[in-house]
């Protein structure tokens, strides 16, 4: 009976290992800012500094403001694991020094990629990330890079 | 009557907590510290302190407004004491203008507005002394202002420029109960008027401080106030709300991080003109230089130097009891994790006109986010 049953248990799993496997994999994250942001790419480190409060403009000098997603989200983890570098207690503890400081604060946070979409596109100045599937005409990609910004 | 004015900012902030916890947003994260001191002067007792139990809490009331709440519980020889440390409401005008009204800390260099009441956030156990609160022994310098802030910052590709400039209450000084002189009995304090002011003078003043993210900061900064009598002026014979001195401090702020060596100093000049007694006009001095070492990320190594360089006739520092002092100081830091951190200090005291003094602390500071 057992021998009956284990290859349609095996190919049960690896059926269901295949149909998981978009569930578990990274995201791919665009970093965007509406459609006419006069940057092409934005240095890797500025990204990490704008996020954190340091810095609130790019080469361009003008404001900019950050959208974020609610901790817990996939990619509010991926982007600050790969790009701002800092995440759980650490990044939590660093925004409560910051925030005692009067001086920056933590970036607004909202639930949906939809916010972050609309928040991109009708707030001068407000860039973000979402997942590149939910790209629209209404946005510009911004390269990351690890050099200048252009 | 002081049991009330003691137990209402409780009852108030107890509310603030129950409101939290039923739904409204505002959540608060606390600094606390415990503290073990040892002095080589007799009479003093080695000892544990209890240090301040700060809760802060900040909110976006919308799209650019904000509000920011700090309150300090602090066990005194007259038991628990609550302080609102600072309250204010903020709102972002235009890309690079902010606008607050409420109680803040005096753009009065770095330390002062970096640090607050944050125990966990100073690398080391002390402040320097003469930038000690209104209410400690050494206060000389009004940290706090109950009034209106106005905060801009100017990109530049070297980094940024940033203007915090305010008008607030005057300060003032309670002569009644300790004369123009203070004493062993005691000395009054600088009152920032958080409740209403005593006249119609009110303080101005600004810092400007140019910026490249963390690493380097360069400020100038300047406070013009005029203190006035908050006493019957039973011996200033000042009455209540008249002059008793035209003060200006001005003062340089830096600091630069190369590495794992950093550098942080400030320096005061004050120029009092006094309206009683001699109205003679005096200036004094105070600055400190800190420089700190982390040789490993949890590990940082910090020296200090402290000066106070006042005239002895100079009323203000006579009122408020404070003659030239010197103090050196080493420090140990040591971060035990990012929530909670021991520190290490030997404080070598040199006072002009008090015997010098060695006090040895040993800090466990945290934050509870």
């Amino acid at each position: 009976m057992k021998n009956i049953l284990r290859p349609k248990l095996t190919s049960f799993t690896i059926l269901l290992f295949i149909a998981l496997l978009p569930c578990v994999s990274m995201a791919d994250l665009i970093l965007v800012a509406k459609a006419n942001f006069p940057l092409d790419s934005v240095r890797a480190t500025d990204v990490s500094a704008i996020w954190l409060g340091e810095k609130h403009s790019f080469s361009n000098l003008s404001r900019i403001r950050v959208v974020d997603l609610e901790p817990g989200n996939p990619l509010y983890e991926q982007f600050y694991k790969e790009i701002v570098g800092l995440t759980g207690a650490p990044l939590n503890i660093y925004w409560k020094k910051k925030m005692f400081t009067g001086k920056s604060f933590r970036p607004k946070q909202v639930r949906s990629i939809e916010d972050v979409i609309r928040l991109v596109t009708q707030v001068p100045g407000v860039i973000g990330y979402i997942d590149s599937s939910e790209f629209t005409d209404e946005l510009k990609v911004l390269r990351i890079t690890r050099h200048r910004s252009q | 009557m002081n049991m009330i004015n003691k137990t209402i900012p409780l009852l108030i902030f107890l509310s603030l907590l129950i409101t939290s916890s039923c739904g409204f947003s505002l959540e608060f994260s606390l600094f606390a510290d415990m503290t073990m001191t040892d002095s080589s002067q007799d009479e003093t007792n080695n000892q544990f302190v209890l240090g301040e139990v700060d809760f802060f809490a900040t909110e976006e009331l919308g799209d650019n407004s904000r509000a920011f709440i700090e309150y300090v519980f602090e066990q005194t020889d007259e038991g628990l004491v609550t302080d609102l440390e600072r309250l204010w409401i903020s709102r972002e005008v235009g890309d690079n203008l902010i606008v607050a009204a409420g109680r803040f800390h005096t753009p009065l260099g770095r330390w002062n507005r970096t640090y607050h009441h944050g125990a966990f956030m100073q690398e080391t156990i002390s402040r320097p002394f003469f930038l000690d609160f209104e209410d400690g022994a050494a206060g000389v310098l009004p940290v706090h202002i109950v009034g209106l802030m106005a905060l801009a910052r100017q990109p530049y590709h070297w980094g940024e420029l940033t203007y915090e400039a305010f008008v607030a209450n005057g300060p003032s000084i309670n002569t009644d109960e300790f004369g123009f002189t203070a004493s062993a009995d005691g000395k009054p304090e600088i009152d920032i008027n958080t409740g209403g002011d005593v006249n119609n003078d009110k303080a101005y003043g600004l810092r400007v401080a140019a910026e490249q993210h963390d690493y380097l900061s360069a400020g100038f900064f300047f406070f013009q106030s005029t203190i006035a009598e908050s006493g019957a002026g039973v011996n200033s014979s000042v009455e209540l709300g008249g002059d008793l001195l035209e003060q200006l401090i001005t003062g340089l702020d830096l600091r630069l991080e190369i590495g794992e060596f950093d550098l942080l100093a400030e320096a005061y000049h004050f120029d009092n003109d006094s309206k009683v007694g001699d109205s003679k006009s005096h200036n004094a001095g105070a600055y400190f230089a800190q420089f700190g070492w982390a040789p490993t990320t949890k590990l940082k190594i910090i020296v200090r130097h402290e000066t106070l360089d006042v005239k002895k006739d100079d009323s203000y520092f006579q009122l408020l009891g404070a003659g030239d002092e010197k103090r050196n100081l080493l420090a140990l830091r040591y971060e035990l994790s990012v929530s909670n951190t021991l520190k290490f200090e030997f404080n070598h005291r040199a006072p002009e006109n008090r015997a010098s003094e060695n006090v040895v602390s040993l800090q466990w500071a945290f934050i509870v986010p």
